[in-house]
Formats: C-alpha cells, structure tokens, sequence
C-alpha cells in the first residue's frame, strides 16, 4: 500500500513536472500556441522577453509573437550589411524592386535585427518578417504553431448594407511597447484625423483598445487634431510621457497618464522639425549621463535634441519664427536614413539609402 | 553544417566510385506554382542513400541551391531562396517557400564533390541560369476617375483620390504624380508623401494628400513657403504613363486634372440645409439628398444611410451624382408609407476636410465646440403615398 502511495506520488509528480513543461512551452505570458497568417507587415517593435508586436494595417490587427530569440549579447551586436534590400530579395526568390522593407527593429534581449518585408508590391503581396543576425546570416520567422496572441484595431465597415462601399483602409504608422501598454498609431486612407490607440498588453481575448484624441496648439490660433507620425516614451521630470511626432512637424508631448480610454487630450508642442519634412522613427538614448532623443526625418537629416531641451517649459502656441522650441542639432554624416532603432547601449542600428539606391543596415555609435 | 557531417551512410560502400567525372547534370523548373526545381543526373544509389539520411535545409544549400541570379560581385554574398528539399527516386527537388517570379533569372549551383562519396574526379561547381518566360507585359491599367469630379476646388482642398482599372504597384507612388501651376511649372513639394502611401486594399484607389502642413494656417511650412493652392489661379494634377500596375506592366497612358482655384472652405457641411427629393411610398424611386456643396468622394460611400421607422438599415444601392454633391438611393424593396431617418456619420467630411462634426481647423479663440456628442447626426423625413 505504501508502495503504491509513493509510486502515485512520484506519478502525480511526473504529471505536474510535464504539465509545468507545457504551460512552459506556451511561451511568456498571455500568448498561446497558434498560427499568425499576416495579410500585411508594417510597423514592428519588441514587448519584453523576445515577444515582437507586428503591426497587419490590412488586418488592422496587431499580433505579438514570442520569437524565443532571447540568447545572446546585444552589446556585442554589430552590423555592417550592405544592400540588405537585395540580400531579403534573394531569400524570398524576387529582386529588391519586388519587395518593400516597412521597418526594422533590434531585439534587445538577442542583438538579432527583424525587419518588416513584403515580398511583392500589388494587394497580394506575402507578409514576412525576416531576420538577420551580426553574422549576415538571414532567415524567415516561423509564424506557425509558435506563442502568440491579436489584438484587432476597430476598422469595421459602417451600418449593414453599407459595407461593401467600405474601401477605407489603415496606415499603422508606428507603433511600441510602453510600460504595460501597446501604443498604436495610425492613419486611415479617408479620414484625415485618425486617434491614437492604446492596447493593455498582455493583450487579452477580444483587445480592442480605446482611442485617444491628441490636439496640439502649435499654429498661432489654431489648434488640430492630425496623424502621429512616430513616437517614443520618456520619463519627463519624473513622469512618463509619449514623445510624439506629427506628420506636419509638430514634437509634443503628452503625459502617459493622460492616454485614458476615449481621452481627449491636448498635447504641449514643444519643438517644430521644420517644413517640407516628415518625423521617421525616434528613440531615447543616454551617453555620458546624460539623455538624448534622436529623430530620423525624410528630408531634413538625423536631429538629435537634448533632454535638458525636452524637459524645458516650451509650449509653442505662438506662430514660429525661425526654429523656435526645443534646441536641436542636425548630425552630420547620417544620411539618407529611412529607418532608426536602439541596437544597444552603444550604438544605433540605422537602415539607410547608399548613393547607389540600395539600403544598408549598420550600427553606428550613438552621437 | 556539411552535408558530410550528417550522413549516417558510407556511400563509398554503395559502389558508384567507378561512375566517370561525366556527371550528367540537369535541372528543370515546373511551369506551375510554386515553380520547384528540380535536379536530375545523380546516381540512383546516391539518391537512395539521400533519400534515407535526415538533412537540414541548410545543410542541403551547401551543395545545391537556388540563387536569384545577380552580378557576379553581388552572387556570392546573396543567400539562396528559402525553401524545403526532398529526394525523390530520380532527382532532387527544391521546393522554393514563395512560388518562384516569372521573368527573374533563377541560378542554379551545384557542388557534386560536396556529395559524400563523391569520385575525386567530380567537378567542384556546375550551375545553370532558369527563367520562367513572361510573354504578358503589354500595359493594360489605366486611371478611370479623379475626384473630386469638380474642376473647382477650393484653395485649402485637402485629398484627391485617384482611381485605376486594375490594382496597383505600392512603393513608387508619389514619383509618377506632380502638381503643375498655371506656367506648366511643377508646384514644388504640393504632397504630403507618407511611406505607407494609402491605398484600398484593392491596391484601386490611391488618396493622396495634400500638404497639411501648407493647408494649415500658421503652420512653419506655410509660413514658409506659402498654400499650395491659390484662389484665382488654375492647376494640374499629372500623372504619368510609367506609374506601373501590380503585375509590374507601365499604364495604358498617363492622365491629366485641370481644375481652377476658389477661396478656402473653412464652412462645415449642415445636414439641416440639404435638400431632400423624396420617393413615392410602394415605389422603388430614388431617394435623393442634394448638398450645398461637393463632399468628400470616399466618405460619401459609407457615411451616408437610409434607417426605417424601427431604426434598421434599408439595403439599397448608393450612387455619387454631380460631382459629389448629390447621394442617391435606390432601396431594394419598395418604400412604405412612414417615417424614415437619413443617418450621417459625423465624420462626413467636404472637400477641404471640415466634417460635420468640425471644422478642419478649431480655432482656439472662437472655440467651435462639438455640436452633439452622439457620432451619428439623424434627418427625420416621410415618405407619403
């Protein structure tokens, strides 16, 4: 009898140790074993413990996949990658004229680089995420039976009989991990004004998030409601806040705590990143103790502008004269950027446009 | 990582040794998708040694794979197409993981002295180029509508949406599209060119927008360099015949929209000052909604609907008359005798982008507060017998 007991034990034992294997396998919280079909990869970014968060702006979903990717060194992580629009080319079979790289983003627990690719142009091009390591090494990420879990962004067509004249479609212009949360922006084809949306991550059965209303008074008399560009968090005499750029130049400045639900907030614009120009990607970095936000833009270079100059009491609602605000300093050297991420805490990963047209992917030390 | 590395058979023992350095190598593409490749000329004990020994696919691109053919230079740094192999009795095939391009070369490269048990007499490399014949590039895509339809706008209009036959190649969008003044001058950086460039999900419709940043007043960029669109002055919307279709074909031929220049828009469109032609009650006569001005093309397709006297939505058909300032509807049942409600989204947007719900600018001193909370604005109306 009491060998029976004690062989139950170690039995049940044995069961609990496997059940504890596979609610392992399932991967880091909130995500469950499945297969994500991408109808289209735009904007990507990293939740904490390798999970990458892929924005579909066709789907108008946002899924979070655990890549397992979480060995490795990312202070040892250098790139040097020329023409890597060819080489992702040749690994889905097609030239570089027949993809489309939409973003690019450092895994900071590995050091490993994804980028955002779709293979073909036309509306049935095949959504990949693709990655690539120090060593120039290139493979697929597996999206089938791996840890995951959506959350779909509301893009419903209007009142019965109305939907099949729905041809709106969503631009998710970026999008990121910040304390607990999804931030999501994005930009509808009809609408102008499209809301900012916050996801609370781990995303849970049927997330759809609540939409944010962000007005900037940056115009003299005028105040406006307008599409974020790019964005980044950052933690502003003691209060995290959303850095937020605009598709019309605008830097503002909301407080995170503002971005409740269905919030209607009116952001401090605190620097313009000047004309005939689009904010790209941006992120927060420190060097010698001190803070710095860097910002990729279309046409006017890589700014770098100080936190001193970010927690400063700029609140431009004066029409601008000359480049008023923020402080910010032009770098030389970087140019023709179309993508920026935080490789590690030495360097920028920086895909950029060569002279030649192709992209290259290079980690540069921080300015 | 060898193929070497992983082979549990010593093919030295399976007596193909004797075989001549003539390795007979050949390699055919299939004519459907996913367009495999195929290796023929192996020695059937090699094959069947293969075909028992567990290789990665990795391992295999170490002595066959599949390039997209490049310069020379550019060759030996590209790596091969993703994909799968499998022996089969005769050959090797890859299976490529995205079904292979017409009309892009495919190189193929073999290193039959990799094989395990290879003769020393084997070569070290033997390739071939394959490509799949596209015989249909003849253009066949052409613009087909502009809207807005008017050819007066207004000098803060805000989007053009333009509409093409077949669907569209993203990524080259704002190369093929120029704004020209009155002098055939283009207007220098009239658009607002986001990376994402918005199209449907058809790839049919492209919106594009004007700057903002130069519709907005008291914007640096308007300060700067002035709007884009001036009243009293006429302008076209180019857009050239190079501008290619989603099978990579040039357009059938460009297309041209003139249209002149009248003062800013900063009115909100009024539900209230829309006239109404109303049906006959058991008739299937259109309803008609007429503006006091032209509406935004896209919004109107979604924005407008008919509810009945319980609220639900009458199905029927839509059509965009006049140059966007008439809805029309066609119900698919007959009307009954009774109360209807016109249902608009507050979002409706006119051509310079001042919604119902407000105007394109607030401005702060004359603060225009949202009118009503609800997003959805109601118009009572009967139909009579």
């Amino acid at each position: 009898m009491r060998a029976r007991s004690s062989l139950l034990f170690v039995l049940s034992m044995l069961l609990v140790a496997t059940l504890g294997v596979v609610l392992a396998g399932e991967g880091p919280e909130g995500l469950k074993p499945g297969t994500v079909t991408l109808k289209s990869a735009g904007p990507i970014a990293f939740a904490p413990d390798g999970v990458l968060l892929i924005g579909d702006p066709v789907a108008a979903t946002v899924y979070a996949v655990a890549t397992g990717d979480t060995k490795g060194d990312p202070e040892k992580a250098e790139y040097r990658i020329e023409a890597i629009d060819e080489k992702v080319a040749a690994l889905l079979g097609v030239s570089s004229s027949d993809i489309l790289i939409a973003d690019v983003a450092a895994n900071p627990t590995s050091g490993n680089v994804y980028l955002s690719v779709a293979r073909g142009r036309g509306p049935d091009a095949q959504a990949v995420i693709v990655r690539t390591n120090p060593q120039g090494e290139f493979d697929i990420l597996p999206l089938e039976n791996v840890a995951c879990a959506k959350a779909e962004l509301p893009n419903p067509p209007r009142e019965a009989g109305q939907g099949r004249f729905n041809q709106r479609a969503l631009a998710i212009t970026d999008l990121a991990y910040v304390a607990g949360s999804v931030i999501v922006a994005g930009l509808a084809n009809e609408e102008f004004a499209s809301t900012l949306r916050v996801l609370p991550y781990p995303f849970a059965e049927g997330t759809r998030g609540a939409g944010v209303e962000i007005y900037h008074g940056s115009h003299g008399r005028f105040e406006t409601q307008s599409p974020i560009r790019t964005f980044t968090s950052y933690v502003l005499e003691g209060e995290p806040h959303i850095l937020a750029a605009y598709t019309c130049t605008p830097l503002v400045k909301i407080p995170l705590k503002q971005l409740a639900p269905g919030a209607k907030v009116r952001g401090v614009t605190i620097a313009e990143l000047g004309n005939r120009n689009q904010p790209l990607d941006m992120f927060v970095y420190s060097k010698d103790g001190k803070d710095y936000l860097l910002v990729a833009n279309s046409r006017r270079g890589v700014m770098k502008i100080s936190a001193v100059e970010l927690s400063g009491n700029y609140n431009i609602t004066q029409r601008i004269e000359g480049t008023a605000g923020a402080g910010f300093e032009t770098l030389e050297g970087w140019t023709g950027v179309v993508h920026l991420d935080r490789l590690n805490s030495q360097c920028a990963l920086v895909l950029s446009q060569n002279e030649s047209g192709r992209l290259d992917l290079r980690s540069v030390p921080l300015p | 990582m060898s193929l070497l590395s992983c082979w549990c058979l010593p093919l030295v023992l399976l007596g193909f040794q004797a075989e001549t350095a003539r390795l007979p190598l050949r390699v055919t593409i299939d004519e459907s998708p996913p367009h495999a490749v195929r290796l023929y000329g192996l020695p059937a004990e090699m094959l069947s040694a293969l075909q028992q020994a567990e290789i990665s696919s990795r391992d295999w691109q170490d002595v066959y794979r599949v390039e997209v053919a490049g310069s020379e230079q550019a060759q030996s740094n590209l790596p091969p197409v993703a994909g799968s192999y499998r022996v089969e009795a005769d050959h090797i095939v890859f299976v490529p993981r995205f079904a292979l391009q017409r009309g892009q070369p495919y190189r193929v490269r073999v290193w039959p002295n990799r094989l395990k048990g290879a003769p020393a007499a084997w070569p070290g490399l033997w390739q071939d180029v394959l490509i799949l014949p596209d015989s249909d590039v003849a253009p066949r895509t052409r613009v087909v509508a502009i809207y807005p339809s008017s050819d007066l706008l207004p000098e803060n209009q805000l989007k053009f949406y333009i509409h093409f036959s077949q669907p569209m190649r993203r990524g080259e969008a704002y190369r093929h599209i120029r704004l020209l003044d009155n002098t055939g001058h283009p207007v220098p950086y009239p658009f607002l060119e986001l990376p994402e460039e918005l199209w449907d999900p058809s790839q049919q419709r492209f919106t594009l927008l004007l700057d903002p940043g130069r519709i907005k007043r008291g914007l640096k960029p308007r300060e700067e360099f002035g709007p884009i669109l001036e009243s009293g002055n006429s302008y076209t919307l180019l857009i050239d015949a190079q501008w290619k279709d989603a099978a990579g074909r040039p357009l059938i031929e460009g297309a041209a929209k003139k249209f002149r220049v009248t003062e800013p828009d900063e009115q909100q469109p009024n539900l209230e000052s829309w006239k109404l032609r109303l049906p006959r009650a058991g008739s299937r006569e259109a309803l008609e909604v007429l503006f006091d001005e032209a509406l935004d093309h896209g919004l109107l397709q979604r924005m407008i609907w008919i509810t009945d006297a319980t609220d639900s939505p009458v199905p029927g058909q839509v059509e965009i008359l006049r140059k966007e300032t008439v809805w029309r509807f066609v119900p698919e049942n007959p009307w009954m005798a009774g109360p209807y409600q016109l249902c608009v989204d507050a979002r409706l947007e006119d051509l310079a982008g001042n919604s119902l719900a407000r105007p394109f600018e607030v401005d702060l001193f004359e603060r225009v507060e949202v009118q009503s909370k609800a997003d959805v604005r109601r118009r009572l109306f009967r139909v009579e017998p």
